[in-house]
C-alpha cells in the first residue's frame, strides 16, 4: 500500500531535520528518509561549524547563547538547541610554503572582546543533529533511518520516491540530500549546471596539541599540496587535511608527508595523537538557479556549489517547510504555492552569491615555493576579520590587484607567471573537469 | 567484480553519490556494493580518497 504524506523529506542532515521539525510543528503529515541508520553519526566528526557570525549573510545574522544552549536566527525569528562543546573561531589564515602568513583579523583587538569579535564557532555536528532530531521527533513526524532512495516518479501535484523498495508519496518532496544530491541528478537538475571539478579531501583528527597559530581555519600552501588545519569544537583537537581537484592524487601519502616531515609545519603536530580519519568527495557544480521541479524543492547543499554551512542549511529547511505548509493549507500544490521560497532563494542566496566564480587552481602547479613566499610576505597588515568565504575570495583578489604595480616593479618574473595563470584559466578549468567525474 | 574493503572505508558516501548505476548503498551504516547492478565503470575505484573499492578478477 502506498503511503501518502503532505511532504516527504529526503535527507536527515541539518536542512532535512529542520524541515521535518517545522513541517511536524505545523501539523503536516511528514516523512523523513535518511540513508544512515544512525542519523546523528556525522562522518565529519567535529566538523560542525556555525559561521559566519557577527555579520549579515544571506539575510541573517546568527546569535549563539551557550547558557540557553540555543542558536538564534533573529532575522528569521526562530532558534535551535545546541547542548554541546564549542570553540570560538577568529578567522582565516593562509600560510606559504616557507612559513609566511596572511591573516584575516587583528588578534590583538579580538582578544579584548572575543564574544563580539569571533566570526565563527566550531560545533559538534553530531550534537547539533541530535538536537534537531529530538525536536523533530517530538512533533510526531515519521522518521525512516537506514532508507536508501533509489527512484523518483513525478505525478500530477505529487511526487513518489522509492526508499528501500517501498513507495513514499508526498504532495511535495523536499530534497535535502546534500552536496552530491541523488535527487538533483535523477530529476535532471544538474544538466544545466556548470561542472567545475570533483574535489576530494582526506582529513585526520589530531588530539593533544596546542596551536596558538590556528585561530580558525588555516590554509597551508606547500609545493606538494593544499592543506588545511582547523580548530574544532574541543580544545586541543584539530582537523588536518588535504584537498585536491584531482581524485588521482595520492592524498594519504601527501598528508603523511605534511604532518610528519614538512620542514616548516610538521613541528606543529609533534606529540599529536591521530584519533580518526575521514574523507570527502564533492562534485562542484554551479548553484541551481531555480531549485524546484515537479513539486520537488531542493534545499541546502543539494542546490548549492560548496557547503552552504550548517546555519544556512537550517534556514533553508525552516523556510521550505513553512512555505510548503502554506501551499498545503492554501490547496496550491504546485509552483505557485511555493513561489515565496524561490523568491527568497533568489533574493538571499542565488542573487548575492550564486554567480561566484570558483577556480579549481592549485597554486603550486604554477608558482614555486619561493614565489608563493614572496607573494604572502607582501601582505603585512591583518586583512578584514571574517569567516565568510565570499569575503575571503573577494578580499584576496582586491588586495593583490592593488599590489600588482609593486610586484611588477620588484619581481617582474612573478608578475609574468601571475599573468600566465590568468591567461591560462580556461585550460586550468578544463584540466580539473577532465580529472573529475561529473555524473550528471 | 568491484568490491569494497570495509577496513579502509570511512563511510563518507562519496562513491554512493557518484555511482552512475546507483549500485552502491548504505546498509546499517556500512557501504555496500550491489554487483548485480554494478556496470564496472570503476568511478568508485578512481574517486575514493581511501582507495577502499577495488577490482577483484
Amino acid at each position: 500500500m502506498d503511503k501518502k504524506y503532505d511532504v516527504v523529506i529526503v535527507g536527515g542532515g541539518p536542512a532535512g531535520l529542520m524541515a521535518a521539525r517545522v513541517a511536524g510543528e505545523n501539523g503536516l503529515r511528514t516523512a523523513l528518509l535518511e540513508r544512515k541508520k544512525t542519523i546523528t553519526s556525522s562522518r565529519r566528526v567535529d566538523g560542525g561549524g556555525l559561521s559566519p557570525i557577527n555579520e549579515y549573510i544571506c539575510g541573517e545574522k546568527l546569535a549563539f547563547n551557550p547558557k540557553a544552549k540555543r542558536i538564534g536566527f533573529p532575522v528569521n525569528g526562530f532558534s535551535v538547541k545546541y547542548d554541546g562543546p564549542y570553540q570560538d573561531m577568529y578567522g582565516f589564515r593562509i600560510f606559504s610554503p616557507g612559513g609566511k602568513m596572511i591573516s584575516f583579523g587583528d588578534y590583538e583587538k579580538v582578544k579584548k572582546d572575543p564574544e563580539r569579535n569571533r566570526v565563527g564557532i566550531a560545533l559538534d555536528k553530531g550534537v547539533l543533529l541530535q538536537g534537531l532530531l529530538e525536536d523533530a521527533q517530538a512533533t510526531g513526524v515519521e522518521i525512516f533511518p537506514n532508507t536508501n532512495v533509489t527512484a523518483i516518479e513525478t505525478g500530477e501535484n505529487s511526487v513518489k520516491v522509492t526508499g528501500n523498495g517501498e513507495p513514499f508519496e508526498g504532495s511535495f518532496v523536499i530534497a535535502a540530500d546534500g552536496i552530491n544530491s541523488r535527487l538533483a541528478r535523477l530529476m535532471g537538475m544538474n544538466k544545466d549546471r556548470k561542472f567545475i571539478a570533483t574535489m576530494v579531501d582526506r582529513v585526520w583528527n589530531l588530539e593533544g596539541i596546542d596551536l596558538p597559530e590556528i585561530v580558525g581555519i588555516s590554509f597551508i600552501v606547500t609545493d606538494y599540496g593544499n592543506f588545511f588545519v582547523s580548530r574544532v569544537c574541543r580544545k586541543g583537537h584539530y582537523h588536518v587535511g588535504i584537498s585536491s581537484y584531482d581524485p588521482g592524487d595520492d592524498l594519504g601519502g601527501r598528508l603523511e608527508k605534511f604532518v610528519y616531515e614538512d620542514p616548516v609545519y610538521s613541528h606543529w603536530f609533534k606529540g599529536a595523537k591521530k584519533t580518526d580519519e575521514h574523507t570527502c568527495v564533492v562534485n562542484l557544480l554551479s548553484p541551481i538557479q531555480e531549485p524546484f521541479k515537479d513539486n520537488m524543492l531542493f534545499v541546502g547543499d543539494s542546490a548549492w556549489l560548496m557547503e552552504i554551512s550548517n546555519p544556512f542549511a537550517i534556514m533553508c529547511g525552516w523556510k521550505a517547510a513553512n512555505v510548503v505548509t502554506l501551499a498545503v493549507l492554501d490547496g496550491k500544490l504546485n509552483k505557485e504555492g511555493i513561489a515565496s521560497y524561490l523568491q527568497w532563494w533568489k533574493d538571499k542566496f542565488y542573487g548575492p552569491h550564486g554567480q561566484v566564480e570558483f577556480k579549481p587552481l592549485h597554486l603550486h602547479d604554477y608558482l614555486d615555493a619561493e614565489a608563493i613566499d614572496y607573494l604572502a610576505g607582501l601582505v603585512k597588515e591583518p586583512l578584514i576579520s571574517t569567516m565568510n568565504f565570499y569575503k575571503l575570495f573577494g578580499t584576496i583578489g582586491s588586495t593583490y590587484a592593488q599590489l600588482f604595480p609593486v610586484i611588477q616593479e620588484e619581481r617582474p618574473d612573478v608578475m609574468e607567471k601571475l599573468m600566465c595563470i590568468a591567461n591560462e584559466m580556461d585550460e586550468i578549468e578544463e584540466k580539473a573537469r577532465k580529472a573529475g567525474f561529473p555524473n550528471r | 567484480m568491484v568490491k569494497i574493503n570495509s577496513d579502509l572505508c570511512t563511510v563518507c558516501g562519496g562513491c554512493i553519490d557518484l555511482c552512475p548505476a546507483i549500485a552502491i548503498s548504505m546498509v546499517n551504516d556500512v557501504v555496500v556494493m550491489n554487483n548485480d547492478t554494478c556496470t564496472e565503470c570503476k568511478i568508485c575505484v578512481k574517486v575514493c580518497p581511501m582507495r577502499a573499492p577495488y577490482v577483484e578478477e
